[in-house]
């Protein structure tokens, strides 16, 4: 029961809402054309990718997880899904975002800047909204419920974990997407980083000169093409195969070689048990920034050769972030089952440094097997196959990980002098506090093994909430013109990990987990997933928290199970390889819910720290599920 | 060197360090005829991004005065004498 067929898909997107018109818009001869923001104010001349506002959900949900709701209504119907039906199987939720795991409402940050805690209902909606959480809860399901955040592979990142849980019969059924949308801090941001075009996007054309940000989400179902087939749904395309690899380089630039992303491609292709030749056509990741268009048009070329056909349908869409790898893996489906391959829009001259030209018209394929690429901030790579279903194959069942170590930071480390050693050390410049967090805990593991064979996976409830806080205050206080690049780039929820990554020479799969309901709880399950599909053979899972202004004003939502400390960190090391056993076995245990109490916000039950300071190898250590944080605005009058 | 030349760097250079939260590096790491790109002070592209808006931000000297002059970023002497010679505040 272990393909991951594909039965049911939804998407909201500039092109259209609903697959039906999204179908047409991919080879309509006029696209959409992107417009200045008209939801928030800005004296910046940049055009997005806006698209009509989802209907209200009642509960003040944000728009990146209405956007999504909307598409998850379309992939269930298309998936003729019910809720009861939902909650027989044993179901996985991933979700990609960016916007959706960070509070940046701007007004709601001006008061609490002020000490004015009267209106905190942006904030209860945002910590209510961490997108897989709320989609588990929204549909009374039990499995897990991933939020990745890895900038703009998340929705990529999303559907290869839900591979994963197939492949392993983790999971019988996944729900897998991605949403964004065009926020004022991300239009700043990327402002700042001098990465957006003013003109509408033009990917791999001589001429581009950035991307156009825009409004997105994309949800598909995937299940074992027989189990879809009992419902009357022909799964006739099965996601095959995923690659995800680390640069470890930099925090925002592609490292120039691509050798990382070009891996990540051939592992896919090895998943999906295809050659490059079995390839009709690539939806690249095609930004239409300089860099990343080379970089990309460059290894694209290395790998299919003469044969490459490929195109970028940002030109579309804009760059929808968190949205793009699942809108992207919607529309090569739809491209497959045309047996058409859409061009690639406005690319009219395209770049002569580039050693193969994306398709300018739209082109017949066979139908039989395509790539997707996304890549991200931090040098994360994620390559997608879809191909025609393969008959199914056992599951390959799920093995117990080894403890290989675990470390939990000591109150107030890291001080003043370990830190500057790190930096020192590594060559660091500038860590956000919870990457200071995460590193120090890293490394009072006593080994820590770097390389292909080591997938990375940090979590956290409220991110680097410090620096995303002076990204707030940078909008708020200086002109659009003067907000500082490198407060956005160290904003994004994946920063620490794409440090930790560089500086232990991670290149295996990195994945940056959100959430507040016991996210500690899903990267254990998640690495054990990881490690049944021999993704990996060991990992790193950092789980770390900052205090900052936001979480002092959030945490006064929380009704009981408050946290033991509102910031730390600690380091596990998981293991499939008996040899590496130093703490002895984890049993993930799933069904065992606790009321805590949790360490962290984004969990790690104080028991099971306690237990493995006198684990050793003999041992079998229990993690539990803490149970989810009851949050409530204040009532009136007692403010 | 005159005092002012030399107070001014002084301060610069603390300013750097500071502004660009350079953890490992102290001012007196900061040397004034080092280039601060690459194999000098290692600053890159977003740093010169950065350090743009701060000179605009501190200083008063408006980023199109700097846009596409990438003598001012040979090195930090020459940084320190263009702010001081187009400073506003």
């Amino acid at each position: 029961m272990s393909r991951a067929g594909i039965s049911g898909m939804g998407v909201v997107s500039a092109p259209g809402d609903g697959v039906p018109v999204v179908r047409r818009g991919l080879y309509a001869p006029e696209g959409p054309v992107p417009r200045l923001p008209r939801r928030f104010e800005t004296q910046l001349t940049l055009p997005v990718f806006e698209i009509p506002d989802p209907p209200e959900t009642g509960e003040g949900e944000g728009l990146p997880l209405r956007f999504l709701l909307h598409a998850l209504e379309e992939a269930l119907k298309d998936a003729k899904l019910s809720r009861g039906e939902l909650r027989a199987r044993r179901v996985g939720i991933a979700v990609g975002t960016t916007e959706a795991c960070q509070l940046d409402n701007i007004p709601c940050h001006a008061r609490i800047r002020k000490g004015d805690l009267s209106d905190l209902a942006p904030a209860l909606s945002y910590v209510r909204g961490m997108p897989a959480e709320y989609l588990r809860r929204f549909l009374g399901t039990s499995g897990p419920a991933v939020t990745v955040s890895n900038a703009c592979a998340s929705g990529a990142d999303a559907l290869m974990i839900a591979l994963e849980w197939l492949r392993t019969g983790r999971c019988d059924l996944a729900i897998a997407g991605g949403c964004d949308s065009v926020s004022k801090v991300a239009f700043n941001g990327f402002n700042a980083l001098r990465v957006c075009s003013g003109e509408p996007c033009r990917p791999f054309d001589a001429k581009r000169s950035g991307l156009n940000l825009g409004d997105a989400a994309g949800v598909l179902i995937l299940e074992a093409p027989e189990r879809a087939a009992a419902r009357g749904v022909r799964a006739e395309y099965e996601l095959g195969g995923a690659g995800k690899t680390a640069d470890g380089f930099h925090i925002t630039q592609p490292e120039s070689s691509g050798r990382e992303l070009e891996r990540a491609v051939r592992l896919a292709l090895a998943q999906a048990e295809l050659t490059a030749g079995d390839i009709d056509f690539v939806n690249a990741h095609g930004t239409g920034t300089p860099v990343n268009d080379r970089v990309e048009g460059a290894v694209l070329a290395r790998i299919f050769g003469a044969k490459l056909r490929y195109q970028s349908t940002k030109a579309l869409t804009g760059h929808t972030l968190g949205a793009a790898g699942a809108i992207e893996a919607v529309f090569t489906r739809i491209m497959l089952e045309e047996r058409r391959a859409a061009p690639s829009r406005r690319c009219s001259v395209p770049d002569p440094e580039l050693p193969a030209f994306p398709l300018r018209t739209s082109v017949p394929v066979s139908g039989s097997a395509a790539l997707s690429t996304s890549l991200a901030f931090g040098g994360s790579n994620t390559a997608l196959v879809i191909r025609k279903c393969r008959p199914d194959v056992p599951d390959t069942g799920l093995v117990t990980p080894y403890i290989a170590g675990f470390s939990l930071l000591p109150e107030r480390a890291p001080e003043r002098e370990e830190l500057a050693a790190l930096c020192r050390k590594y060559g660091l410049r500038r860590p956000d506090r919870l990457t200071q967090l995460a590193l120090a805990a890293a490394e009072r593991l006593v080994s820590l093994p770097g390389g292909e064979e080591t997938a990375l996976v940090t979590v956290t409830a409220y991110g680097p909430a410090s620096t995303n806080c002076r990204v707030l205050d940078d909008i708020l206080d200086y002109p659009e013109e003067e907000i500082l690049p490198t407060g956005f780039s160290h904003s994004v929820i994946n920063a620490a990990a794409s440090c930790l990554g560089a500086v232990y020479g991670i290149h295996g799969p990195t994945f940056a987990l959100a959430g507040f309901e016991d996210p500690f709880f899903e990267a254990a399950d998640l690495a054990g997933t990881l490690l049944s599909g021999k993704v990996c053979r060991r990992v790193l899972i950092v789980a770390a928290d900052e205090a900052s202004l936001t979480s002092r004003a959030v945490e006064t939502l929380r009704c009981g199970g408050v946290p033991a400390s509102p910031e730390g960190a600690c380091a596990l090391l998981l293991a499939a390889d008996p040899g590496e056993n130093r703490l002895g076995t984890l049993e993930i245990g799933t069904g065992t819910e606790t009321a805590g109490p949790r360490l962290l916000p984004c969990g790690v039950p104080a028991p099971f720290a306690e237990a493995l300071r006198t684990a050793g190898p003999g041992s079998r250590t229990v993690l539990p599920i803490l149970a989810p944080p009851v949050w409530r605005l204040p009532e009136r009058g007692k403010i | 060197m005159n005092e002012d030349v030399s107070a001014f760097r002084r301060e610069l250079k603390e300013n750097l360090v500071d502004w660009l939260q350079l953890m490992d590096k102290t001012a007196d790491d900061v040397k004034d005829d080092e280039p601060l790109f690459k194999e000098g002070l290692g600053l890159d592209s977003l740093d010169a991004v950065e350090i743009v808006i701060l000179m605009q931000r501190k200083y008063g000297i408006p980023q199109s005065q700097v846009e596409n002059r990438r003598e001012i970023f040979a090195t930090f002497a020459t940084l320190a004498d263009f702010i001081m010679a187009n400073r506003t505040k």
